[in-house]
């Protein structure tokens, strides 16, 4: 069963140089309890798509066309008063640092409380049990839901805001590169956590990551995202095996691994277009080897090749990749 | 005789305490590190966060002064040296940054920022440093120099102004770079090019290379000797692909296992480590990892393990030796 379908969707931001084209067309569909990865550099729209699934846009930005289908209900045209029992209770999302944006001068554990007060209708008691099994869930000692974000570790925070995230027992979570300011060791154990809590809860997650390694280990889909657009979307596996997209191998191809023989790595030449003004076309084309006249001229359908392979590219499955 | 060697390497920094604080505290940034370094080579410091990897390279290029210890470069000690005969030293060596959106200075000219090294060093007429600026673009592959020269940072990209970074250090034609962390703030399909041409690079001008790095895949296609610290201490020594495949230390081992691998069919052996790191601030006598080691004895705790060749090659700070 689809949790969430996106169809088309297209949003920009406003600036006074004109309109950036942060996602351009995207599609994407995520069934019941399935991980899925949305990986892609800088500046490529991953958070972009995010914010716009619990329209959580800054005021420049707009989304101008498409759908976004929470439980077959589309919450484009829904108005502000009914996203917000959306968010948390339906989708809740960790934010990129949000570990930074604990209140330094009120407990964790008040701070877990107050966001499960405002969404659902408990008693304070109440509240604060559900904190203690929230800590136990993370992994945590429940005592430590009386101490201040000053006397936690970086670990120890982000398993906090991963409790809260959890705290309005939600359908789906978006983890916004929920690991990325750790060190490798606590990395490893966040994801291990969240691997766990994932299948214990049967947990939907989206989850947003400039690092292939950590989507691959976390995720069984993945979604490749480039200049706004998603260029191939599969299972993981398939994704590793067989990409479609040149991107997708341009961008597996350079990415050194600790494991398997040292391979060259093969950069991508050139740089991420700038979204004010994409490339017409594929937008990948200036970059790409295989690139041809039509890759200029026409914007590639986003096909499903294999069942539930998805890409972008005119020439998928003909080029010779990996 | 190698290019460099360090013995006993220590860099304390005290902290300020309050007025009427009898005893100052250090931070043990750095501590009894000893190795060397033979010219060509490649050589990675490697570890978490706060480990001292950043201060050692620091110290080896003498931007910051050491507590004590020597650093002997082709035989002359310049740990401890002063006015004209330090500047006559950084003629051999340079080091570049981790953020180029810092390391570069907004209201330099490219022309400016790479020529400085050669005023400061009183290199050549103003024509010919502006021929030496040139060349040094060209070497980074940013062609043609015409086109950047006359550039400021904020015009360029990230992946453009760490290759600016590399041109500005490569410019007085040193021997012997250090690197902290060169790639980490690029985005992937960047940092692989940067990581091709500092390897290009360091074959041409026959360069000695020390790589500052927390990530080890990264580490494992720069490098051919790779060094793990752990809170100021040097653990762990040898050949990257025989640290890699075939690590002593209980820490490498745990780091190694940590790290991600970019292979969705991977299943690596997570080795879970209790406790966190501890602080650097006056450590506990004894291996700094004692506590957090599953196979500490009472010696671990009492005595300070010394870095000891184990195998031609290979070296390690444990007592449990194998």
């Amino acid at each position: 069963m689809k949790i969430l379908e996106v169809n088309n969707l297209r949003m920009y931001f406003s600036t006074k140089k004109g309109d950036v084209k942060a996602v351009e067309g995207v599609s994407l569909e995520i069934g019941k309890g399935e991980s899925v990865g949305l990986v892609g550099e800088s500046g490529c729209g991953k958070t972009s798509i995010g914010i716009s699934i619990l329209k959580l846009l800054p005021d420049n930005g707009r989304i101008l066309e498409g759908e976004i289908l929470f439980k077959g209900d589309d919450l484009v045209p829904k108005p502000e008063d009914e996203m917000r029992s959306v968010r948390w209770n339906g989708i809740s999302m960790i934010f990129q640092a949000a570990m930074n944006a604990l209140n330094p001068v009120y407990k964790v554990g008040d701070q877990i409380v107050e966001a499960i007060m405002l969404h659902e209708e408990v008693s304070k008691e109440e509240a604060y049990e559900r904190v203690a099994q929230l800590y136990e869930l993370v992994g945590m000692s429940p005592e430590r839901a009386e101490n201040y974000p000053h006397e936690y570790s970086g670990g120890m925070k982000q398993r906090a805001i991963i409790a809260m995230a959890l705290a309005c027992d939600p359908d789906m979570i978006i983890a916004d590169e929920p690991t990325t300011a750790l060190d490798v060791i606590v990395q490893d154990s966040i994801i291990k956590e969240i691997k766990k809590i994932q299948a214990k809860l049967d947990m939907t997650m989206l989850y947003i990551s400039h690092d292939i390694s950590v989507i691959a280990e976390t995720c069984e889909r993945i979604a490749v995202m480039y200049a706004g657009n998603v260029v191939e979307y599969s299972d993981s596996v398939t994704l590793f095996a067989s990409p479609l997209h040149p991107y997708t191998n341009g961008l597996l191809s350079s990415f050194p691994s600790i494991k398997g023989p040292l391979k060259k790595l093969n950069p991508i030449p050139g740089e991420p277009p700038n979204l004010l003004n994409p490339p017409t076309g594929c937008r990948f084309h200036t970059r790409c080897p295989f690139a041809q006249r039509l890759c200029k001229e026409q914007v590639p359908e986003f096909r499903e090749f294999q069942e539930r392979h998805y890409a972008a590219c005119h020439f998928a499955g003909e080029l010779s990749l990996r | 005789m190698p290019l460099l060697d360090v013995q006993d390497l220590t860099k304390l920094f005290a902290l300020k305490g309050g007025l009427f604080q009898k005893q100052t505290n250090y931070v043990h940034a750095v501590e009894d590190v000893s190795f060397q370094i033979e010219k060509g080579e490649s050589f990675g410091l490697a570890g978490e966060s706060g480990c001292g990897k950043t201060t050692c390279g620091k110290l080896l290029v003498r931007l910051i002064d050491p507590t004590e210890g020597h650093i002997y470069f082709k035989g002359e000690d310049i740990a401890y040296l002063k006015g004209s005969a330090l500047k006559e030293f950084r003629k051999n060596v340079q080091m570049i940054f981790q953020d180029p959106y810092e390391s570069l200075n907004p209201r330099f000219s490219i022309m400016d920022t790479i020529a400085e090294p050669l005023i400061i060093q009183d290199i050549g007429t103003p024509e010919e440093r502006e021929e030496l600026v040139a060349n040094a673009l060209k070497t980074v592959d940013l062609n043609p120099p015409e086109d950047f020269i006359f550039r400021f940072p904020h015009e360029l990209s990230g992946g453009q102004r760490q290759r600016i970074a590399v041109a500005r250090a490569l410019v007085i034609n040193p021997e012997f770079i250090v690197a902290d962390e060169p790639m980490s703030m690029l985005d992937v399909s960047i940092r692989a090019g940067v990581m091709n041409l500092l390897l290009e690079l360091k074959e041409r001008f026959n360069l000695t290379l020390v790589f500052v790095t927390h990530d080890l895949a990264v580490a494992r296609y720069m490098c051919n000797r790779v060094a793990i610290m752990y809170v100021g201490k040097m653990v762990e020594l040898a050949e990257t692909e025989e640290l890699i495949g075939n690590p002593y230390h209980p820490y490498t081992k745990a780091l190694l296992s940590a790290v991600p691998v970019p292979d969705p069919k991977e299943k690596r052996e997570r080795i879970e480590l209790r406790g966190r790191v501890p602080t650097p601030i006056n450590p506990a006598p004894g291996c700094r990892f004692a506590p957090r080691c599953e196979y500490a004895k009472d010696i671990c705790a009492q005595q300070d393990p010394v870095l000891t060749e184990v195998e031609s090659g290979h070296w390690i700070a444990c007592f449990q030796r194998g």
